[in-house]
């Protein structure tokens, strides 16, 4: 009786362990399908040792926050401007190396490079990372648009893609800057001061606030704006 | 049996809270959680994201922690204060114990996740973001779950052990280990070698398949890994290992003597 109580267990506890390896392998599977080759670890890892230890304590995601700080410090410290921020493409590598869901790192990074530093072609690598990857986060393809047109000198086309791009909640706030800047060189001030206007009332960002008072304090006191009261009110 | 499993759960998890170690880690975690608000304002642009992920972290790291802890103290109190040999004798079966003990040390676990859970969800409110989302719910939830069955581990493990330090390390090793092996056996994969392949495959089955439960670093992406289908999946999988791993240690604790 005992002999074929052990059994059973023994048949019970083999069935359940060959269910558990199938289920085991068929989420992995869909993990697998669900990520890039470059999300897993491969033999070139070794030399992003901060990488693999976070993977191994399963907090990639925070990583790729600290190596955004980082990104930021690095493009915040003027010294580096000497070099136009050479290590910039390496650091948003290493952003969306260790998290490709970052996708606020592909859009601020590839803006930065195309519309503060001009360089095309690394932030049309970046945005085609961040695509490549995130195929359904389609407004990647309204900054690879901007930034093509803005390498063709099609000033007209790439303003009405960055217009288009402010509409989204999570757009990179100095998109608001830039598009501020352009609006300055060709509309009136009146057009360029309500826009200001617009962007101190609902932008997320501090600086971009503050830069936006400070160009509406010029235009008022250049007195080039035919109703002030009406945009202080605003 | 119920009755008895459920006072062996409980006075765990009494004797757990009674612990200064663990109230302070708690306190610790509650800080760690809240500091989250602290280090976001240095991300500029992405606060909300990185108060989620770290707040997320601490999360997984400290439920981690007051497992590796409680499973100290417990193995603490059997081998060296003998408490094993008086509950021994009471009119318990073994494999009674080894499940109310599993219980009562989830249970401690589950009670610091809700209430770092909670913690973040008044800072994420606070931000400005959605401290409701139905995503970092399920991955709160799923890394209990990942937990859990790391605590099942925990058990075995403290079968084979014989010294507490020495549970503790295989525990942090098969922590690491289990955040790996997926990515072990793609490695595996690439490099085409037969033997390499089988000893990974040995791993990959084996050690559990923490990387499946970490929902935490895909709160932000659209791939579709927050699918009934795949969160199904791997409940099943937690499942199965929990259930498989206490049947192994309830067996090893019954051959065991005091």
């Amino acid at each position: 009786m005992k002999a074929v109580k052990t059994a059973v267990t023994a048949a019970l506890l083999a069935a359940m362990v060959v269910c558990m390896c199938v289920v085991n392998n068929m989420a992995t599977q869909k993990v697998f399908a669900s990520e890039p080759s470059w999300y897993f670890l491969s033999p070139h890892s070794y030399k992003k040792f901060n990488q693999i230890l976070g993977v191994s304590f399963g907090y990639r995601a925070m990583l790729s926050d600290f190596e955004y700080i980082s990104f930021l410090q690095y493009y915040g410290d003027r010294s580096n401007a000497d070099a136009r921020f050479k290590d910039l493409l390496a650091r948003i590598d290493d952003i969306t190396d260790a998290d490709p869901h970052f996708t606020f790192a592909y859009t601020y990074g590839s803006a930065i490079l195309a519309f503060n530093l001009k360089r095309y072609d690394e932030a049309i690598t970046v945005i085609k990372k961040g695509l490549d990857y995130n195929p359904q986060f389609w407004k990647l393809r309204f900054y690879l648009g901007a930034i093509i047109y803005m390498q063709k000198g099609d000033t007209k086309q790439y303003v009405r893609l960055l217009e288009e791009a402010l509409k989204f909640d999570d757009h990179p706030a100095m998109i608001e800057r830039l598009l501020g800047n352009i609006y300055e060189t060709y509309k009136t001030p009146d057009e360029c001061a309500a826009y200001w206007a617009q962007i101190y009332k609902n932008t997320k960002d501090k600086d971009t606030r503050k830069h936006a008072k400070e160009r509406l304090l010029l235009l008022i006191s250049s007195k080039k704006i035919s109703d002030p009261e009406r945009i202080l009110q605003q | 049996m119920m009755r008895r499993i459920m006072a062996v759960a409980g006075y765990i998890f009494k004797q757990s809270f009674r612990n200064r170690i663990l109230n302070v880690l708690i306190i610790f975690a509650v800080f760690a959680i809240g500091f989250s608000l602290a280090i976001s304002e240095l991300a500029q642009e992405a606060e909300a994201k990185m108060v989620v992920d770290f707040g997320m972290f601490s999360i997984n790291i400290f439920a981690f922690l007051t497992l590796v802890l409680s499973m100290a103290v417990q193995l603490f109190e059997e081998t060296e204060l003998k408490t094993i040999s008086m509950i021994m004798v009471k009119p318990i079966r073994r494999y009674e114990y080894m499940i109310g003990k599993y219980l009562g040390i989830i249970a401690t676990v589950l009670m610091n996740i809700v209430l770092m859970l909670a913690v973040l969800m008044v800072i994420i409110a606070f931000r400005g973001g959605d401290p409701w989302d139905l995503r970092l719910l399920l991955a709160a939830l799923y890394s209990f779950m990942g937990v859990s069955i790391l605590a099942s581990t925990a058990l075995l493990l403290s079968m084979i052990a014989t010294t507490v330090p020495g549970c503790v390390i295989y525990l942090i090793f098969v922590y690491a280990l289990g955040h790996l092996t997926i990515h072990l056996k793609n490695l595996a994969a690439l490099t085409g070698n037969y033997i390499v392949k089988a000893v990974v495959d040995v791993i990959y089955y084996v050690v559990p398949n923490m990387e499946l439960f970490n929902l935490k670093d895909k709160i932000y992406s659209a791939a579709g890994l927050f699918t009934p289908g795949y969160l199904g999946l791997v409940s099943l999988y937690s499942v199965l290992y929990i259930i498989i791993t206490l049947t192994i240690t309830s067996i090893l604790f019954k051959k065991k003597e005091f």
